[in-house]
């Protein structure tokens, strides 16, 4: 079984369209969440997002443009980001040993929507050409792979909020087991649009909108929590096989140590605790590592009123009386939930956490819950923090629970 | 203007092509217009001559001339009466 390196990060989300600006705006604190500007926002309950500042005509032709929904365009600038940091030349690797793995909960949202308006708001035949191909989930991987030349497997997974764990996961296995050398990982949603928001809605799931400062909807692990807020975003990883990496002399970022795939039956979205600390000691299990080895934890945290008192007790059944020493945080309170790409941007967060030596807040938590009181960093960054292990937890909607472990590169 | 001069205006916006690109004897294939940018070239020219294109295939196009040309007999059918 071969190890995982991260050789490549790269990421287009509403704290930052690099690497560099998105952390260093988690660390200072700063919400991206803010009033959506749709038609129809005064329709909506929670009318909030977290939305990014990407145009695509800076980055496509108009003619390429109508063939990219816009989560495909965020995950071509994401991986173009990740593999430019990985030193990848593609035309120096056989194809056939890179792949691509995308996790995306709703695929081309935004073309879905545009077509569904035109089909029946206006009652018209003409749908814009490309809609199928912008709109399948399988898209943006495609677009990754033919952009690049990548011929390896090319696979697209979609489980809620857990696609991009489950698809860096997935793609470290393959590498592990020596099918590929390099597989470009991540996840990317486009969700905001009028139709999925209403939809959200109605799931009575979003966060109320804060009347003091919008941007503080979030509150995860808060006595007066409201829900999530949703955001869009591109996570990409490059991950690679180590002794592929160290001889072609390449900086790893970390190594991806731990994998933990679990199914939580207990209902369609409430989260059980029992299901949540099996996928954690799965990661810990895989990665080798005991609970006391791991000094960070990214939590799922959706400011939820179920998720957060269950993640509570599930990460102290799994690290014990220490459960109070270990820092935990959601940066979900900051960039909100990408859904399918939650967990890629949130694992990068945690590799970048570990090598910074700096720990990104959980913000807006001015009021603690009881069920909820662990040291999740609030109100500000920590820093000095020296930690060779770091957890990523994502537990989705329908069940499948993914957890992720990085650890220093030796 | 022209209807060549048209479809040179949208086929270098749209792929972003110097007017030289564009000149009548381009290939079309060439400047990057597959099958699937046809069929939304088609949609555009709906849209910008106010014609109708037929339901069944069109006729072999290579140029940019060629494609001039058979907006124009779509412009004579929708004149005529």
């Amino acid at each position: 079984m071969h190890r995982v390196a991260i050789t490549g990060l790269g990421v287009v989300a509403p704290p930052g369209n690099s690497v560099a600006a998105m952390f260093s705006s988690l660390v200072d604190g700063r919400s991206a969440i803010a009033p959506l500007q749709m038609p129809g926002a005064d329709r909506l309950h929670s009318p909030i997002g977290a939305s990014l500042r990407f145009d695509g005509s800076a980055h496509f032709t108009p003619a390429q443009l109508r063939q990219l929904d816009r989560v495909s365009q965020l995950s071509l600038a994401a991986a173009a980001q990740a593999i430019s940091d990985a030193g990848l030349d593609p035309a120096m690797e056989p194809r056939e040993r890179c792949g691509v793995c995308v996790g995306t909960s709703l695929g081309g949202a935004i073309t879905t929507d545009a077509g569904y308006q035109v089909a029946y708001a206006q009652r018209s035949e003409r749908v814009a050409t490309y809609s199928v191909l912008a709109a399948m989930a399988n898209a943006p991987a495609s677009w990754i792979a033919s952009q690049h030349g990548f011929s390896g497997p090319n696979l697209t997974y979609s489980t809620a909020c857990s696609s991009s764990a489950v698809a860096l996961g997935e793609a470290a296995r393959r590498i592990q087991q020596g099918d590929v050398d390099i597989m470009i990982a991540g996840g990317a949603e486009a969700p905001l649009t009028f139709g999925v928001l209403l939809a959200w809605d109605a799931l009575r799931v979003l966060a109320a909108v804060d009347p003091v400062d919008p941007s503080h909807s979030c509150r995860p692990f808060s006595a007066n929590r409201s829900g999530l807020v949703l955001g869009e975003g591109a996570a990409f990883l490059v991950l690679e096989q180590w002794e592929h990496a160290q001889a072609r002399g390449a900086h790893i970022h970390a190594e991806l140590a731990g994998y933990g795939l679990v199914t939580d039956v207990a209902h369609i979205t409430r989260p059980s605790v029992e299901g949540q600390a099996r996928a954690m000691l799965a990661a810990l299990r895989s990665a080798g590592l005991r609970p006391d080895q791991i000094g960070y934890v990214n939590a799922h945290g959706t400011a939820t009123s179920q998720n957060d008192q269950v993640e509570t007790a599930a990460l102290k059944d799994v690290f014990g009386p220490r459960a109070h020493e270990l820092p935990i945080s959601s940066t979900k309170s900051m960039h909100g939930h990408l859904l399918g790409a939650a967990g890629a941007l949130e694992f990068l967060i945690s590799v970048a956490a570990m090598q910074s030596g700096v720990l990104p807040p959980t913000m807006h938590l001015d009021r603690p819950d009881p069920a909820c009181d662990l040291d999740y960093i609030p109100g500000h960054a920590r820093r000095d923090v020296q930690i060779d292990a770091v957890m990523s937890n994502s537990f989705a909607f329908g069940g499948t629970n993914a957890v992720l472990i990085a650890r220093r590169a030796a | 203007m022209s209807t060549l001069e048209a479809l040179q205006e949208m086929l270098m916006k749209d792929y972003q092509l110097t007017r030289e690109q564009v000149a009548p004897e381009a290939a079309l294939a060439s400047l990057g217009v597959d099958s699937l940018g046809m069929i939304d070239m088609m949609m555009q020219i709906e849209d910008r001559f106010s014609v109708t294109v037929p339901d069944d295939k069109p006729p072999a196009m290579d140029t940019v001339s060629d494609l001039a040309a058979y907006v124009d007999s779509l412009k004579a059918c929708t004149a005529s009466p």
